[in-house]
C-alpha cells in the first residue's frame, strides 16, 4: 500500500528535522524535494532511494505546481513510501494542502509531518523571539510574494495596523513595497525591522535597521530571506546566540 | 541528555551514500541559458548566451567559457555563475581551446583562427583562407585543420614567456586528404578525420611528420562516414568510435589496428568513457535516441541497455566515477544514476532535475580544475 508523506523538513539545520521526517526519509523510495529542504538530509536515505527536485524559484525555468502535483502523483503509482520533503512546513505557504488534495482526489493516502516553520525558528536563530513578555503579545505571518496571477491583493494591510510583529515569508524581492505599505498604514518610520537570510544554516546573516533604511541595508542580501517587523527586533541585541557560536 | 542522544542517532544514521558534488553546468538549448545544478538543487540560469544549439563550454582555473553556435565566445564565472563578457569572433564558430593566456577559435565563417586574451580582447587573426576545424594544443604549438583546402595549420608561439602569445606559421601540412573534419589529440599524435574516407592523417607532433593511415575495419566493415572525433573515447589501449551508419562501435588499438566492433543498439552518436576507464557509455540516433548502453572497457561486452522517457542528447561521468549524469531532451530532464556499485545492473536513478530542453553537460569542480 503506497503512503505518501508530505514532509516539513524545517528551517535549514538538519537537526530541526522532526524524529517522524527522519523515520520516514530512511524509509522512502523516493524523495520529491524543494530548494529550500537541506540538501544534506537526502543523505540520509537509504541506497536505492531515488531523488526528483521539483525547486521553484522566480524568474527561472522550473516545475509549476500542477505539474508538481502530478510528479507526486506519478511517483506513488510506482512507489511504495513516497515522502515529498519541504523546506519549513507544509502548511505553512508551503502548498502541502494542495498536493494533499490532489492526492485525495486520485485515492492516494498521506500523511501529513509538520515541520518547524521558518517562521518563528529563524527568529529565534537570529535572536528575536516572536512574543515576548511586555513587549509583543501576538505575531502575524504574511506571505511576502503573492502570486503574480492574482488581479487584487489578498494581504489586508490595514489589519496591520495593531500588529505587534509581522513575519514576511519570502518578501526580499518585495521589501521596499513592504516598508513603504507598513509607513503608509501608519507603522512609524522608526519602527525596527530586520532580514534574515539563509536562517539557522552556517550561512545565515542578518541585518537589522528600520523601517526608513531596511531596503538600503539589506542590498545584495542572499535569498532565502524573512523580514520580521516589530519592537521584538531590538531583543536580538540581547539575544543573539547562533552567530557568536 | 536525551537531546544529545537524538543528535547522535541523526548523525550516525547519516548514510555514507555517494551524492553528486560537482557544480553541472547544462545547455538549454531552447532557453539560450546555462542551467546550474549545485548541492543537487538547481541553484541558477545564467541567461542570454545567444544560439545555444551545439554550445560548449569549456573551464580553465576560475574561468569559464561558452562558444555558441552563431560565433559568440562568452566568459563566465563558474562560481558566482555570472556572465562577464562576450565577444562575437564570427557568425559561425564551433571549435575552440584555451591556453594559459589565450583563447583560440577555429571559425567557420569568416575563415579565420581568432586569437583572443583570457579577457576575450582580441590579439591576433590568422587568415586561413578555409573553414577551421579541429583546433588543439600542444606544447608551444597551436594545430588546426583547413577544411576546405585541405591543410593542416601548425603555428608556434614566438613569444611563449611573454603576457600575450603571439603565433606565427611553423609548418604547414598540404594535401592532406580530402575535407579534414576533426581532430584529437593523443599524446604526441595529432589525429585528424576525413570525411567519408577510409583513411585517417596522422602528424607527430615532435617530428612533425604526416602520414595517412588506412583504418582497416575488418573485411566486412564498412568506412567511417563522419569522423566526428569529439565523440569519440580514448582510453589507455583502444580508441572507441561510434561508427555512424554501421550500428557497431569500433575499437581500434593507438597503432590503429583494428581490434574489434561491438554490435550496438542502433546508430551510435557519442561515446564516453568513465574516469576510471572501466565503462563506456553510447547513445544513439534516430529511433535508437533514448538508449544508451554501457560496454566493459576489458571484455569489450556490452553490460546494460537503458531505455529512457525521451531522447538523451548528451551523458557525462562524474569525475570520481560515482554518477553518470544524462541529458533528457525531450523529457526536459537531467537524471543522475549511482554508478558506484562495480554491477552495472545495480546502478540507479538517483536523482532527477528538471531541466528544459536540456542538451551538453558540463562539470566544474573548483579543487580539481587546473
Amino acid at each position: 500500500m503506497t503512503r505518501v508523506y508530505l514532509t516539513g523538513a524545517g528551517p535549514g539545520d538538519i537537526e530541526l528535522l522532526t524524529l517522524k521526517a527522519h523515520r520516514v526519509i530512511k524509509q522512502a523510495d523516493v524523495i520529491i524535494y524543494d530548494r529550500l529542504a537541506n540538501p544534506e538530509i537526502l543523505e540520509m536515505a537509504k541506497d536505492g532511494c531515488e531523488f526528483v527536485y521539483v525547486g521553484k524559484e522566480d524568474g527561472r525555468h522550473t516545475l509549476p505546481q500542477d505539474e508538481i502535483n502530478e510528479v507526486i502523483y506519478q511517483n506513488a503509482l510506482k512507489h511504495k513510501v513516497v515522502v515529498r520533503l519541504k523546506g519549513g512546513d507544509p502548511f505553512v505557504f508551503g502548498r502541502g494542502g494542495e498536493e494533499g488534495a490532489y492526492l485525495q482526489e486520485r485515492g492516494v493516502s498521506f500523511d501529513i509531518i509538520p515541520g518547524i516553520t521558518s517562521a518563528i525558528s529563524v527568529p529565534a536563530y537570529a535572536g528575536i523571539p516572536v512574543t515576548h513578555r511586555g513587549v509583543a503579545v501576538s505575531f502575524r505571518v504574511v506571505t511576502g510574494h503573492e502570486s503574480p496571477n492574482k488581479e487584487v491583493s489578498q494581504i489586508p494591510w490595514e489589519n496591520f495596523k495593531t500588529d505587534d510583529t509581522i513575519i514576511f515569508l519570502m518578501g526580499l524581492h518585495n521589501l521596499s513595497k513592504i516598508a513603504a505599505k507598513l509607513i503608509e498604514i501608519g507603522k512609524p518610520r522608526d519602527y525596527p525591522c530586520a532580514v534574515i537570510s539563509k536562517g539557522s544554516t552556517k550561512d545565515q546573516s542578518v541585518v537589522t535597521g528600520t523601517l526608513d533604511n531596511i531596503v538600503q541595508k539589506a542590498k545584495g542580501v542572499p535569498t532565502p530571506a524573512l523580514i520580521i517587523v516589530g519592537q521584538v527586533v531590538k531583543l536580538r541585541d540581547q539575544l543573539k546566540w547562533f552567530e557568536q557560536q | 541528555m536525551r537531546k544529545i542522544i537524538y543528535a547522535l542517532l541523526l548523525f550516525i544514521s547519516i548514510s555514507t551514500l555517494a551524492q553528486a558534488k560537482e557544480k553541472i553546468f547544462i545547455v538549454e538549448r531552447e532557453n539560450s541559458a546555462l542551467a546550474v545544478i549545485n548541492n543537487n538543487l538547481k541553484t541558477n540560469e545564467i541567461k542570454n548566451m545567444h544560439n545555444f544549439n551545439h554550445a560548449v563550454v569549456k573551464f580553465r582555473g576560475k574561468d569559464g567559457y561558452v562558444i555558441t553556435r552563431d560565433g559568440y565566445v562568452i566568459k563566465f564565472d563558474p562560481v558566482t555563475e555570472k556572465k562577464l563578457k562576450e565577444y562575437r569572433t564570427s557568425k559561425s564558430a564551433i571549435g575552440f581551446i584555451i591556453g594559459k593566456n589565450f583563447l583560440a577559435v577555429a571559425n567557420y565563417d569568416n575563415k579565420t583562427v581568432e586569437i583572443l586574451d583570457r579577457n576575450l580582447n582580441p590579439i591576433q587573426s590568422i587568415k586561413t583562407g578555409s573553414r577551421n576545424v579541429g583546433i588543439k594544443l600542444y606544447k608551444n604549438y597551436l594545430i588546426f585543420a583547413c577544411m576546405d583546402t585541405n591543410q593542416i595549420w601548425v603555428m608556434k608561439d614566438k613569444n611563449p614567456k611573454a603576457k600575450l602569445p603571439k603565433f606565427v606559421l611553423y609548418k604547414k601540412f598540404k594535401n592532406i586528404g580530402k575535407v579534414p573534419f576533426d581532430a584529437l589529440i593523443d599524446k604526441n599524435l595529432y589525429v585528424v578525420g576525413l570525411f567519408n574516407s577510409p583513411d585517417i592523417g596522422v602528424i607527430n607532433l615532435d617530428t612533425m611528420k604526416y602520414k595517412k593511415v588506412p583504418l582497416k575495419l575488418g573485411k566486412k566493415e564498412r568506412i567511417l562516414k563522419v569522423p566526428h572525433f569529439g565523440f569519440w573515447s580514448v582510453s589507455k589501449g583502444y580508441f572507441f568510435i561510434p561508427a555512424v551508419g554501421n550500428e557497431k562501435v569500433f575499437v581500434f588499438d593507438h597503432k590503429f589496428n583494428y581490434i574489434t566492433s561491438i554490435k550496438v543498439e542502433g546508430n551510435p552518436v557519442f561515446t564516453a568513457l568513465s574516469p576510471d576507464k572501466k565503462w563506456l557509455a553510447v547513445t544513439f540516433s534516430g529511433k535508437k535516441f533514448p538508449y544508451v548502453q554501457i560496454i566493459d572497457t576489458k571484455t569489450l561486452k556490452i553490460v546494460r541497455t537503458f531505455k529512457f522517457p525521451g531522447w538523451i542528447l548528451h551523458v557525462r561521468w562524474s569525475n570520481d566515477t560515482k554518477h553518470l549524469y544524462f541529458s533528457v531532451n525531450t523529457a526536459n530532464e537531467v537524471l543522475a544514476y549511482n554508478v558506484s556499485n562495480p554491477n552495472p545492473m545495480k546502478w540507479w536513478k538517483q536523482f532527477m532535475w528538471p531541466v528544459p530542453k536540456s542538451s551538453g553537460i558540463f562539470l566544474y569542480d573548483s579543487k580539481t580544475q587546473k
